[in-house]
């Protein structure tokens, strides 16, 4: 196997190769080698961006062996009919980024799907050219957001990688390159979130090195913002970016332009926690989205994000024209629950009539709803299934426009407030898992809530809804924008 | 393909004492002294290789001490505590169930404590570690 992204037939140097590793199923570009990219040459040093997963997805969606290959990267089961092929693929991966003869090769794990390969790559790469200097960082190195990883401290040990950044990259790898390695972040525990100041800083993300036409649908990924402005109990996002931090509504459209006529794409999808975090910027934004779009009918700019509903107000419909004419095509909304005391409870304090008032201008304007709901929150129980069931029943109007994803029943992950409260709340943890837990006082036990959510998924396609069988919110919504839904 | 069969194979084993002794343990014809009552010790292979353990220096009728009871209290043994290739370890259930000893006096014995006079063949018949540990992963 020959990588595109990777050839080199002009035998050109580079200090640093930066790259993502399979498996993460994304038909778009990940983001964080081109928004590195940029960050490295500040430092000083030659850069080569590329997004190898992108290249290994395409491959392997084609190959007549997908599953066995899909074993390899999920669970590390080398097939005897793959086993060369494979072998094979991770070689030609660090022969091909060695013939840059990089001082530092950076790999990006977006989740813990890829440390069989950036462990095997890395591997490889060791074996080729011992003296070369691997990193890695993503959120892929941990399991959860927080605490040790067993994963890259063995690496560590055995010397398989030299570096591990944690958290926010973009200035822990600055410094790095600037050689101070003792910055927090590198191999280390704790990391320093990227203050607002330094984030709207940050140089646009260069794709250059990146192959388009290895991509379903002409997409790119934009980042607006940090963090979030709920504080949801269950959310193990702002136990670690605790601050929300947004970048100007012209900065984000000065990036759009910029990489519209760079690369000549104009589909974005936002890949903050929430795209209307700010709503003095959101607003800003959606304007000047909606003037340029109605400048520009035949290049209108479109683009798909996380959103959060509020309680609705006069301007509610006013924003939603601004959505629209914005170019917004799919949201996605963390609903958590359809009961509203649940939704009370977990801290989204908005009501059902809210929902219903947003449903409408979504349907009114037809932008897709992925509504992103957790089954069997802590005071959960069987008369607010049977409420879920009755909502469901009673809003099949809107089904076109809905794609519903009902999650994989609570889990109560580190850090959150719902770990640092369970007791008080009346919830026993039963086992390590992150579901393990019962509340005895209304009968809530694994068995009964995984139930509810086969019941609630079954009840809700039986009414003709679309539902998410994959679990990975960011994977559903970019099936979403590329029209595989 | 290029070639990657050359891989650091590292070895730890935990040493039990009796009667003020201990196993005579040679790795590859090595003998491995124990510090503080074991030993971490590295060897440089050629996939593929194997990799021999001996035991030897047991009396089975000494060297196993009983209480009235007939609960060892005493007992001369090496075990087995991890083995990596190129810092891959293989895993607890290749140490716990695939590890046989073949004892001097003719049994062969699945366990990674070796309280017997015998010889562990440790078989890497793949050619490089890529293959060799997710072999064993997937036994």
């Amino acid at each position: 196997m020959k990588f595109k992204c990777l050839k080199n037939p002009g035998k050109k140097t580079v200090d640093f190769v930066i790259t993502t590793v399979p498996w993460t199923d994304s038909s778009i570009p990940l983001m964080a080698p081109a928004s590195l990219k940029p960050v490295i040459e500040k430092a000083g040093f030659s850069c080569l961006a590329v997004d190898i997963n992108a290249e290994v997805y395409a491959w392997t969606k084609a190959h007549p062996q997908q599953k066995l290959l899909l074993d390899f990267f999920f669970d590390e089961q080398l097939h005897d009919e793959t086993r060369y092929e494979t072998y094979d693929m991770f070689e030609s991966m660090a022969l091909q980024i060695l013939s840059f003869k990089p001082k530092f090769v950076g790999l990006s794990l977006f989740s813990y799907v890829c440390q069989s390969s950036a462990k095997w790559l890395a591997w490889f790469i060791k074996k080729l050219d011992p003296e070369c200097k691997i990193l890695i960082g993503g959120a892929g190195c941990l399991y959860t957001f927080t605490g040790r990883s067993k994963f890259t401290e063995e690496l560590l040990k055995e010397g398989i990688i030299d570096y591990h950044i944690r958290g926010d990259g973009e200035h822990a790898l600055y410094e790095f390159l600037k050689n101070n390695k003792d910055y927090v972040g590198i191999n280390s525990l704790e990391w320093r979130q990227l203050p607002m100041d330094e984030m709207r800083l940050l140089p646009t993300p260069d794709y250059e090195n990146y192959h388009f036409d290895l991509y379903e649908k002409q997409v790119l990924p934009l980042l607006g913002s940090r963090g979030c402005v709920r504080k949801c109990t269950f959310c193990d996002y702002i136990a670690n970016w605790k601050k929300f931090t947004w970048r100007t509504a012209d900065d984000i459209f000065s990036e759009m332009k910029k990489q519209y006529d760079t690369y000549g794409i104009r589909y974005f999808k936002f890949q903050d926690s929430l795209t209307n975090g700010n709503m003095i910027e959101f607003i800003k934004l959606t304007k000047l989205l909606s003037d340029y779009n109605k400048a520009n009918p035949d290049k209108s700019f479109r683009w798909s994000g996380y959103y959060i509903f509020r309680e609705h107000n006069s301007r509610t419909e006013y924003e939603w024209q601004l959505v629209k004419d914005s170019g917004a095509e799919n949201l996605s909304v963390g609903i958590e629950d359809l009961n509203q005391h649940i939704r009370y409870s977990i801290g989204k304090k908005f009501s059902d009539e809210a929902i219903d008032v947003h449903l409408e201008y979504a349907y009114k304007h037809k932008i897709k709803l992925q509504l992103l709901n957790i089954v069997g929150y802590v005071n959960e129980t069987e008369k607010d299934i049977d409420y879920i069931k009755k909502w469901l029943r009673n809003h099949t109007k809107y089904k076109d426009i809905l794609h519903l994803q009902w999650g994989g029943t609570l889990g109560i992950f580190p850090n959150t407030w719902l770990e640092k409260n369970f007791k008080s709340l009346g919830v026993e943890k039963i086992n390590s898992q992150p579901q393990g837990w019962v509340n005895r006082s209304i009968g809530s036990t694994p068995a009964k809530r995984s139930r509810w959510a086969r019941e609630i998924t079954k009840f809700s396609k039986d009414l003709g809804y679309r539902v998410a069988d994959d679990l990975d919110n960011h994977y559903v919504l970019e099936m979403l924008i590329n029209d595989k839904i | 393909m290029t070639k990657f069969n050359r891989c650091k194979f590292k070895l730890s084993l935990v040493f039990g004492k009796c009667n003020n002794k201990y196993m005579t343990v040679k790795v590859n014809n090595l003998i491995q002294k124990p510090l503080d009552g074991r030993v971490d010790m590295e060897l440089d292979l050629v996939l593929p290789e194997n990799v021999v353990i001996k035991t030897s220096g047991k009396n089975l009728k000494y060297d196993t001490k009983m209480n009235s009871k007939g609960e060892i209290i005493e007992d001369l043994y090496v075990k087995i505590e991890s083995i990596s290739l190129d810092g891959f370890p293989l895993g607890e259930r290749y140490i716990h169930q695939l590890i046989t000893i073949n004892t001097d006096d003719g049994n062969h014995v699945s366990t990674s404590y070796l309280g017997f006079n015998g010889e562990v063949v440790l078989e890497f018949a793949e050619d490089n570690a890529f293959f060799q540990v997710l072999k064993i992963k997937n036994l």
